[in-house]
């Protein structure tokens, strides 16, 4: 059901885990490793038969990577997807996020985490439709409980950055879908997450645009943000530093070529 | 954690929404205009109809009690006498005899016979502000029984037409008596009530005058004035045992009309009526709540993806909860304001046609923008709770 059945048998396991999974912040001053998951398992209640969509995912990533989660569709990247981004919680293995662990967290906590440690871009945009780009991007920031000046300054700054600064008042019908795109990029790193987590952000443009939003998203990891992308295309992929490759709720860590 | 800035946003969004949504948003807001309009409208024409009956009747003075007393077949009225002993009963201030009866008056040689006449003492002065001209009866006037008398508007208009008032010697029964002074036109509800088109006019005269004049020499109607460190009711009740004496307890002698009891019963009809006709409207407000419910249940199923996405971008349950009840509360007050103005008109057009006097209701104004926030947080309240428990995943995956 979730990550507490560990806790009781593997209670040394988890020790150990935390020691390695947390341990790097103090052993480097700095915290490399940012993301470390082990053993993570999803299961899901299909009628009488369970379905193990995750089966024991081992993944760590460092501070500053660009890495791709390359998987065709059923293999369950969206569902490590949602564990990574704390919109769901594995059936058991360890998650730690910036050596916080994040397993049974309140609703309200797991909110938290999502405002501060991930920056969403979804394949849809997923803008809101009856707000300006300025103040979809503004959103995360009044969730950050962020004062109004700093967030209009934080909010521009952003946009400029996406080179969207002429469009703030625009409303996103209005926008073309790569612009759309770059306000869902600039809304995603507003709060300078840990992660920029993004699912299919290329999916729903054309490849010109495509390869625009992917020139960003270099642009955003040579400042030295991490980026974890999940993609079922190997060309956007190759975008990436490091790419993993996810089949029926396996990882392996892999070339293009070996897809 | 709930800062500014949130409810400003959730309160702009709600506006967003409710004018994208026009039609459907007015007739979600109808059922609270309904009930909001009805509830002001009720308790403000009730308001006002009351307080235009309590007008009247307390232009004949709340410390005031009026003794009725045809006596029995043995003793008819109250001698003078027996008014004096009345008057010495604890807590009454001063007494007056009310002597009535129609004359002819004759002015100029010429004879109007339509004059009604009141007689009084100097004390029914001292209770009731009626002088506008010229002076009142002095104790000097009483002893003397001087033949003054103070005349009303009609007389002026109808029979001494437009000559001097004041000094205007008048003739009634074959004496002649001196005006001295012009009564004010009266909104008491004796006056409101008593048709006086017919009369040619009226004249207050010394009562002991006005007795002579009926022929009589026993008063039959009185008004008591009770000092205001009194209660009315003691005092009546003094009274009672006073004339009780008086009519050796026979049956019927007499009958004692309490203003303030009067007074307070209306009060008590009117808060009554306000009460039931509340009940009523607030019927109207409980269907507008449910309107209101339904809209927003709607509102949260077609919003599932942005609650979703809110979710994703580290939106609490809390925050998202707070974001609905906001938009319905906005929704109902909105419906609401729009009531009470409604009410406020229908109200004003009734005190029109009614001929009541029109006056605002503080608290039922506070009443309306209560009840609307009311319905907003409680028929808000489940479609929020539920738009916050909704997974952000399954929300985000809805397309």
């Amino acid at each position: 059901m979730d990550g507490r059945t560990d806790t009781g048998s593997k209670a040394d396991t988890e020790k150990q885990e935390a020691a390695q999974g947390g341990a790097d912040r103090t052993a480097n001053g700095g915290s490399r490793r940012i993301l470390y998951m082990k053993g993570i398992t999803k299961d899901y209640q299909l009628g009488n038969e369970v379905s193990h969509v995750l089966k024991g995912i081992d993944l760590t990533v460092n501070r500053g990577e660009f890495l791709a989660i390359l998987g065709p569709s059923g293999s369950g990247k969206s569902t490590l997807m949602n564990i990574i981004g704390c919109l769901d919680v594995p059936t058991s293995g360890f998650y730690w996020l910036s050596g916080k662990r994040i397993a049974d967290e309140s609703q309200t906590s797991l909110a938290h985490i999502r405002n501060r440690e991930i920056g969403f871009v979804f394949q849809s945009f997923q803008l809101l439709q009856k707000q300006t780009a300025y103040d979809n991007v503004e959103l995360p920031l009044i969730y950050a409980n962020m004062p109004a000046r700093q967030r209009r300054e934080r909010v521009e700054e952003m946009l400029r950055k996406v080179g969207l600064a002429d469009r703030m008042r625009y409303y996103p019908n209005q926008l073309s879908g790569g612009q759309q795109q770059r306000v869902a990029i600039a809304r995603a790193i507003s709060t300078d997450p840990t992660i920029l987590l993004a699912d299919e952000p290329t999916g729903a443009l054309d490849q010109k645009t495509g390869e625009q939003v992917m020139a960003l998203f270099h642009e955003l990891n040579g400042e030295g943000r991490t980026v974890i992308m999940i993609t079922h295309d190997r060309h956007i992929a190759s975008h990436a530093g490091r790419i993993v490759r996810i089949l029926d709720g396996n990882i392996s860590e892999g070339e293009i070529g070996d897809a | 954690m709930l800062n500014f800035g949130v409810i400003r946003q959730s309160c702009r969004m709600s506006v967003t929404n409710i004018r994208s949504n026009k039609m459907r948003s007015f007739l979600t807001m109808l059922g609270i205009m309904i009930g909001v309009a009805a509830v002001i409208a009720l308790i403000t024409i009730i308001k006002g109809v009351t307080d235009s009956v309590m007008n009247r009747f307390s232009g004949l003075g709340a410390d005031t009690l009026t003794i009725s007393a045809p006596g029995t077949s043995m003793k008819t009225g109250l001698t003078d006498n027996d008014i004096a002993l009345l008057g010495e009963v604890e807590g009454v201030s001063g007494i007056s005899p009310t002597v009535s009866l129609m004359t002819t008056a004759v002015f100029d040689g010429t004879a109007y016979d339509k004059v009604s006449v009141e007689g009084h003492n100097t004390d029914y002065f001292r209770h009731n502000d009626i002088l506008q001209n010229g002076r009142v009866f002095s104790e000097a006037d009483m002893t003397g029984n001087s033949m003054v008398c103070i005349v009303d508007g009609n007389f002026v208009k109808n029979i001494l037409l437009g000559k001097q008032v004041l000094g205007a010697k008048i003739r009634l029964r074959g004496y002649e008596y001196t005006v001295i002074g012009i009564r004010k036109e009266s909104d008491s509800v004796m006056s409101q009530y008593t048709d006086r088109s017919d009369q040619d006019g009226a004249v207050i005269i010394p009562y002991r005058n006005a007795l002579n004049m009926a022929g009589s020499s026993n008063v039959t109607s009185l008004e008591v004035y009770v000092d205001s460190a009194y209660d009315n009711a003691d005092v009546e009740k003094m009274l009672r045992s006073e004339l009780d004496q008086i009519y050796n307890n026979a049956d019927n002698a007499y009958t004692i009309i309490n203003m303030e009891s009067l007074l307070s019963m209306i009060d008590q009809v009117r808060t009554l009526m306000s009460a039931m006709m509340g009940g009523i409207a607030s019927i109207a407000l409980l269907v507008g709540g449910i309107g209101i419910m339904n809209m927003m249940l709607v509102s949260v199923s077609e919003r599932t993806k942005e609650i979703g996405l809110r979710k994703a971008l580290g939106a609490e349950p809390l925050r998202i909860q707070a974001q609905f009840l906001i938009e319905s509360i906005v929704l109902s007050v909105f419906g609401g304001l729009i009531g009470i103005v409604l009410g406020i008109f229908i109200a004003y057009i009734a005190s029109i046609i009614m001929k009541t006097v029109f006056s605002l209701s503080m608290p039922a104004i506070a009443l309306g923008l209560g009840f609307s926030i009311g319905v907003g947080v409680i028929f808000g309240w489940a479609p929020a709770k539920r738009a916050s428990e909704l997974n952000p995943i399954d929300a985000l995956r809805s397309e």
